[in-house]
């Protein structure tokens, strides 16, 4: 099952403030561990991460710096800043209202599994 | 490995050419790319397959290119703004170049001795090889400009832009005198002739200026495609 590219593009923002709420991370990181929660079948195109990854940096959400990977080179990391914590916590009411509501609605019409 | 390396090198040169992405940025999807090719490899994978899924998985040049010009809409403005100028400098420069070119060429000719339709034919000939010569500088100069990652930063394109204000004013300059000489020298029946010259290369240009407009920007437009779908 493939998920559309605007639900995708839709919950870029929760699951990577999320994926960050649990500890700090870099890019190649996150797209591994959505893989492995989705059970490969949320693809990402990798590299559209990076730009949500900075709009969220300018929007003050998550800030990063610098280490040396094991292979000596630059890697960013990016962690998750106080302001970053209400939003997720402001996109898990929207996304728990948008899933009672269809959870709702599926349950009237079993029918539409 | 060498020529994997070679690779990887061509696809970071295909990125650093682009406005909105960084050279922080580049070196963030370099490593994404490597660690992705590191761990295709373990899977089995050759060094050119793994280069070749990876690549694939970050996604075309274009695409990313639209991405992150979504992060900052001003710089995307800008970034339009500097084009639009662009357009209107380019416009006149090369208006300027015709009718410079038209009346130092009626000038020499008259000068030795032509008269009538040969100062006419003479002005076309010179509208036409401007015309030429204008669509393959702008070809050869768009060739050079993608294989140049530096020529497309926006300092670079400043430079380019005081230069192209400075060509325009010295041709305004040399138009002007040209003409001020032909008022002062020149008897009036020859200065008419040369007029006619003028007016009729000038309409040939008018008539092959939309055709060079829209030429090059087909041609330019389908090189740039060709060049993000080879990367």
């Amino acid at each position: 099952m493939a998920i559309s590219k605007d639900l995708v593009a839709a919950s870029a923002t929760p699951i990577i403030l999320c994926i960050l709420a649990e500890s700090d991370s870099y890019g190649y990181a996150i797209i591994r561990r959505v893989r492995e929660l989705s059970g490969a079948k949320m693809e990402w195109t990798d590299g559209m991460l990076y730009p949500v990854l900075h709009r969220l940096e300018k929007q003050g959400f998550i800030e990063s710096y610098l280490t040396k990977s094991e292979t000596g080179r630059a890697r960013k990391y990016y962690r998750l800043k106080k302001s970053g914590i209400r939003a997720l916590a402001e996109h898990k009411s929207q996304w728990k209202l948008v899933h009672n509501t269809l959870q709702q609605l599926w349950e009237k019409r079993p029918c539409m599994t | 490995m060498h020529d994997i390396d070679k690779r990887i090198e061509q696809w970071r040169a295909g990125l650093t050419g682009s406005e909105f992405l960084g050279s922080s940025s580049v070196n963030e999807l370099e490593n994404h790319l490597r660690e992705e090719m590191e761990h295709l490899r373990t899977s089995g994978l050759s060094d050119e397959e793994a280069f070749f899924v990876a690549r694939h998985r970050l996604g075309d040049t274009a695409a990313l290119e639209e991405e992150f010009a979504k992060v900052d809409p001003y710089r995307r403005l800008a970034h339009r703004l500097y084009w639009m100028a662009t357009g209107i400098l380019g416009y006149f420069l090369v208006l300027h170049l015709s009718l410079c070119a038209t009346k130092v060429s009626t000038l020499l000719g008259y000068m030795a001795g032509m008269r009538n339709s040969y100062l006419t034919i003479l002005a076309c000939i010179v509208q036409v090889t401007a015309f030429a010569g204008i669509g393959t500088l702008v070809l050869r100069h768009h060739t050079s400009h993608s294989k140049s990652q530096a020529a497309r930063k926006i300092s670079g394109s400043v430079r380019a832009g005081i230069f192209v204000a400075c060509a325009i004013v010295a041709l305004w300059w040399i138009e002007n005198l040209s003409n001020y000489f032909l008022v002062r020298t020149m008897p009036i029946r020859d200065y008419v002739q040369l007029s006619r010259a003028s007016g009729w290369a000038s309409f040939g240009w008018s008539l092959l200026m939309p055709f060079l407009v829209v030429g090059l920007t087909a041609i330019l437009a389908l090189r740039d495609r060709r060049r993000a779908e080879v990367q």
